[in-house]
């Protein structure tokens, strides 16, 4: 499987995460640029050759390992937790399940699970099931611009005038559905699925109207190394208002809340050389 | 990252207490061992077969005729739980009683009060049902366990422990045999109790003193009509707080991934005035019996050559200062089987981050393998 079937197989690299990836070389060009205007004082003639060839060596080592191997979970872990966590995960057990299920107006794909020593991470995907919908993941309002993340150190991305939710699903005609996906119970090797006492997620927006959902996982009494796992999780979504007023538990508002349990299993396996053995 | 968390703020279930009826204490090259009573190192202890409390398995659903906790008669139901059943019962004098899978509460109301918010004091929030009197002094029962014992707090008043095991209208052995009752009928077992205080009006009247000086030194909010004036406590009001844990054989129960066995209660003259449980797995028949287990210094072993992993996730310099032998529930050593309840090693360790800071980590007392560690 080459890069581009890894590609296809994923979707492409969440868009957040481009935008930082783009907007880091951009900052490392506007810092080359500012050292050539200051006469890169300090590298002489066999310095800067050195620095060169390192440069040269360091893009083919990359080039080299990006054409060996692709992980969503790798890459958006690493983004979050530093290059040492996306190097071990990239070095972990991976599984692709690639598996959706519809929850009313929702549709949410698992895409990606890595197995390490301590624990399971996992990476997908909720998308509208038809063009009348737009989605707001948790702990975004109305208000906010879509498609735009506020938290981890994303706040201020979205451009002047970007529409809020309320403002594309107008014109849209569409409703605003706020989705979310939680992993809370694991089996393992056939073994009791057993409740999570702590899991770690994240609900971030992406420009293209999707939300990328994560999960944590870690070593436990639920999460041991085995073969196969058994990942419940729990799908739930409902319909928010042009005010934002949430259309769920209030008396005087009709309740859309839906919600359904969805088990995944998957069967982590070792990854090398753009093939999973 | 967010943290998605079942068992509330106990992730330290761990940090689990010198019981009343504590084990030996023995030291291993500086570090504190803690055992059942007359057990010796290396003996074996039988696993048993333990079943999670689930919807649809082993919960307390329809087993609790509601007299056992208030005869006043039923007032009201509601489901808490929007996707599956959590059962809040309402009792016609204000008392609410909720059960869920695996846990229960019990308390007493008495009229409702209004939550002022110091940033927002023209929007007060409510009404919120107003606990009583009894249920506020079982609250302070709560402190005092909380500060004095579990994460004890130097401010806390020290001088607030068990003084008397006699009261007016109830002794601390009537107040463990009514809960010890009401844990039998519930089909609930192997309950002791590790901490008690007698609630005498001098203990209310001191603890309520200082909780109501923490309140206004930590919350920027106001419960009007909500608070109780404990220095109006009488002998009428007095009783015991009891939290109680788990054994099996003696040996302390836990879970490393949250408080799922644990037992509270506030009992006076009149009866249980409130009571929490949380018991999380049903104990089964035995499963197994290894020939032998891990002693504390294989564990020490297993646990130093973790030391290179915890550095690198930035716990530098662990050492390891407690160890305490405990059960917890794990996999079986044939998955299929489910879960048995399993002894494992309870570790304590000191580690750098900064300034110092105190760890924790489980190991199967089996085969030595880490369960959890706190980094992980």
């Amino acid at each position: 499987m080459n890069q581009q079937e890894w590609k296809r197989m994923y979707g492409s690299t969440p868009l957040s995460f481009q935008h930082r990836v783009e907007e880091t070389l951009a900052k490392g060009r506007a810092q080359e640029a500012a050292g050539k205007a200051a006469g890169m004082r300090g590298v002489g003639r066999y310095g800067l050759r050195t620095v060169l060839i390192a440069v040269l060596l360091v893009t083919l080592l990359a080039a080299a390992a990006v054409a060996a191997f692709s992980s969503q979970v790798a890459s958006l872990f690493g983004w979050f937790y530093g290059e040492e966590k996306g190097a071990e995960l990239l070095a972990g057990n991976l599984a692709t399940p690639a598996q959706s299920v519809t929850v009313g107006e929702v549709t949410y794909t698992l895409d990606e699970v890595v197995y390490i020593d301590d624990g399971l991470y996992g990476l997908g995907h909720i998308t509208p099931a038809n063009d009348g919908v737009v989605l707001m993941a948790e702990d975004y309002n109305v208000t906010d611009a879509a498609g735009y993340g506020l938290y981890y150190g994303e706040e201020s991305k979205a451009p002047e005038g970007a529409p809020t939710y309320a403002e594309l699903a107008a014109e849209k005609n569409a409703k605003i559905i706020l989705a979310k996906a939680v992993a809370e119970a694991v089996g393992v090797d056939g073994g009791d699925i057993i409740e999570l006492g702590t899991a770690g997620y994240m609900l971030m927006p992406q420009t293209d109207g999707s939300i990328l959902f994560t999960f944590e996982l870690s070593t436990g009494v639920a999460v041991e190394e085995g073969e196969t796992y058994a990942i419940r999780l729990w799908l739930a979504n409902w319909e928010v208002a042009p005010d934002g007023q949430w259309l769920r538990d209030d008396p005087n508002s009709s309740d859309t809340y839906l919600g359904e349990e969805w088990t995944v299993e998957v069967q982590p396996k070792p990854a090398k050389e753009g093939q999973i053995l | 990252m967010k943290a998605y968390k079942r068992f509330g703020a106990a992730v330290l279930a761990a940090a689990l207490l010198l019981s009343l009826t504590a084990g030996a204490m023995a030291e291993n090259a500086g570090i504190e061992v803690e055992l059942p009573q007359g057990y010796v190192e290396g003996s074996p202890l039988p696993l048993y077969r333990a079943q999670e409390r689930t919807q649809t398995e082993a919960n307390f659903f329809d087993k609790v005729p509601l007299e056992w906790f208030n005869t006043s008669g039923q007032a009201g139901y509601e489901n808490w739980s929007k996707r599956a059943r959590y059962d809040h019962f309402i009792f016609s004098d204000g008392a609410e009683l909720n059960i869920d899978v695996a846990n229960m509460e019990y308390r007493e109301n008495d009229g409702t009060y209004m939550m002022i918010n110091g940033d927002a004091p023209n929007e007060p929030e409510g009404p919120f049902a107003r606990e009583n009197f009894a249920c506020a002094i079982a609250d302070l029962g709560g402190s005092a366990y909380t500060y004095s014992y579990r994460y004890p707090d130097q401010k806390f008043p020290q001088d607030v422990k068990l003084e008397k095991t006699e009261l007016s209208a109830i002794t601390l052995e009537q107040a463990t045999q009514r809960v010890q009752e009401l844990l039998s009928k519930l089909g609930v077992e192997g309950y002791e109790v590790s901490y008690a205080l007698d609630m005498s009006v001098e203990h209310i009247r001191t603890i309520g003193e200082w909780e109501t000086a923490r309140r206004s030194e930590y919350y920027n909010t106001r419960a009007e009509g909500g608070y109780w004036d404990y220095s109006k406590a009488t002998e009428a009001d007095e009783g015991y707080y009891l939290h109680l844990e788990k054994r099996m054989d003696g040996v302390p129960v836990s879970y490393p991934d949250g408080d799922l066995f644990t037992v509270s209660a506030f009992v006076d003259g009149t009866g249980v005035r409130s009571f929490r449980l949380y018991d999380g797995y049903v104990i089964g028949e035995v499963y197994e019996t290894p020939e032998r287990l891990l002693t504390s210094a294989e564990i020490l072993e297993c646990f130093n050559q973790g030391n290179a992993r915890r550095e690198k996730d930035g716990f530098m310099q662990p050492v390891a200062t407690g160890a305490r032998l405990m059960y917890a529930p794990l996999r079986a050593s044939n998955k299929k089987d489910g879960m048995a309840l399993t002894p494992v090693w309870y570790i304590t360790y000191d580690f750098v981050d900064g300034s110092k800071c105190e760890g924790w980590a489980w190991y199967s007392a089996v085969d030595g393998r880490l369960v959890m560690d706190c980094y992980s």
